[in-house]
């Protein structure tokens, strides 16, 4: 009996501790930028939506968005990003799964901001494709932050600037991500 | 002769204004939108679970007015608002993000009430990070509260 109830403490404590480990977010911000010189204007979309879970033990981490909610300030840019582009109804979703290289490099007891290496798999437009880019995890008083800044070519996602609109329309957009992370199981 | 001009000046500079507004206009509120479709949160994420595909033809892009049991309401670091309704007890939910144009003030929406928001679907998340499913309404405005 005594053996019974020490392997569910175990199992108990273990299941807590793994639930520790991992940090979550459902309200993540990914802006895209693919302004050039010459834009009359910033071509630029924010999305306030993205999924993301990290596990502070492994280093994975995963990122889920929704393409339709990349939101831009004019709604002709807009229809032309979701439909002429990106193609958001027929792929309406672009996911990263990836590892922090080096996460044994963290402390997620000790205030900090640490510098990492991210590298994995990102698949926008129904095409993927290998990304490595280093980021930030800030520790502030048990808040987790993870900040990352990286370019991807449209082309590598099939996704065809026209020439009427290179001037305008970068080829290499840039790519921001801000998450603020909470304790998953809290 | 000259009123052919005046009448070809007057349509160019028509057409010209036209096309400006159109290149220029800014992405509308929601607040005097139709909905496309009134659904319930539970009703809305029983469509989703049982078939996304069918789901996104019909729902994705359109403008929804849902109708849920107020789980959470979340504010992020800069102050924007998610109004999470669907069932207390699981841990799939709509999400609406609220229209960072529109003020309201949060604490006049207890959780636990029934509210009432329209906003534009923006997809389903399925359980694959197991953090539940979720439908994301964007752009979301309040409609009423149903204490």
């Amino acid at each position: 009996m005594k053996k019974i109830l020490l392997v569910a403490i175990v199992l108990f404590l273990g299941a807590s501790a793994n639930a520790q480990d991992k940090y979550f977010t459902k309200n993540g911000t990914i802006t895209f930028d693919a302004t050039t010189s010459t834009s009359p204007e910033k071509v630029a979309a924010v999305n306030k939506s993205v999924t993301c879970v990290l596990d502070s033990k492994t280093g994975n981490t995963q990122f889920s968005v929704l393409m339709k909610g990349f939101e831009f300030e004019q709604a002709l840019m807009r229809e032309h990003f979701h439909e002429n582009y990106l193609e958001s109804e027929k792929f309406p979703k672009a996911l990263f799964k990836g590892q922090i290289i080096n996460p044994s490099q963290i402390n997620y007891s000790k205030n900090g901001i640490y510098d990492v290496n991210v590298k994995g798999q990102l698949t926008i437009h129904g095409q993927t494709k290998d990304v490595e880019t280093n980021g930030k995890v800030s520790v502030n008083d048990g808040k987790i932050s993870i900040a990352a800044k990286f370019a991807v070519l449209l082309n590598d996602y099939g996704i065809e600037v026209p020439r009427l609109v290179s001037d305008k329309l970068a080829k290499s957009a840039s790519i921001k991500v801000d998450c603020s992370l909470q304790v998953l199981g809290n | 002769m000259k009123y052919k001009i005046i009448l070809l000046a007057t349509a160019l500079i028509v057409i010209a204004a036209g096309a400006y507004f159109y290149v220029n206009r800014k992405t509308q509120s929601l607040t005097d939108s139709k909905a496309d479709y009134k659904v319930s949160a539970i009703k809305f994420l029983e469509d989703y679970n049982s078939d996304q595909v069918l789901s996104d033809k019909k729902y994705l892009g359109k403008i929804i007015q849902v109708d849920g049991n107020l789980k959470d309401i979340e504010k992020d670091d800069k102050g924007f608002l998610t109004f999470v309704l669907g069932d207390l007890t699981s841990m799939s939910s709509v999400r609406c993000s609220i229209d960072t144009t529109v003020v309201i003030d949060e604490s006049s929406y207890p959780v636990g009430t029934v509210v009432s928001l329209k906003g534009e679907c923006t997809g389903f998340n399925a359980d694959d990070l197991g953090l539940g499913a979720d439908i994301v309404l964007n752009r979301s405005v309040i409609i009423q509260s149903k204490n």
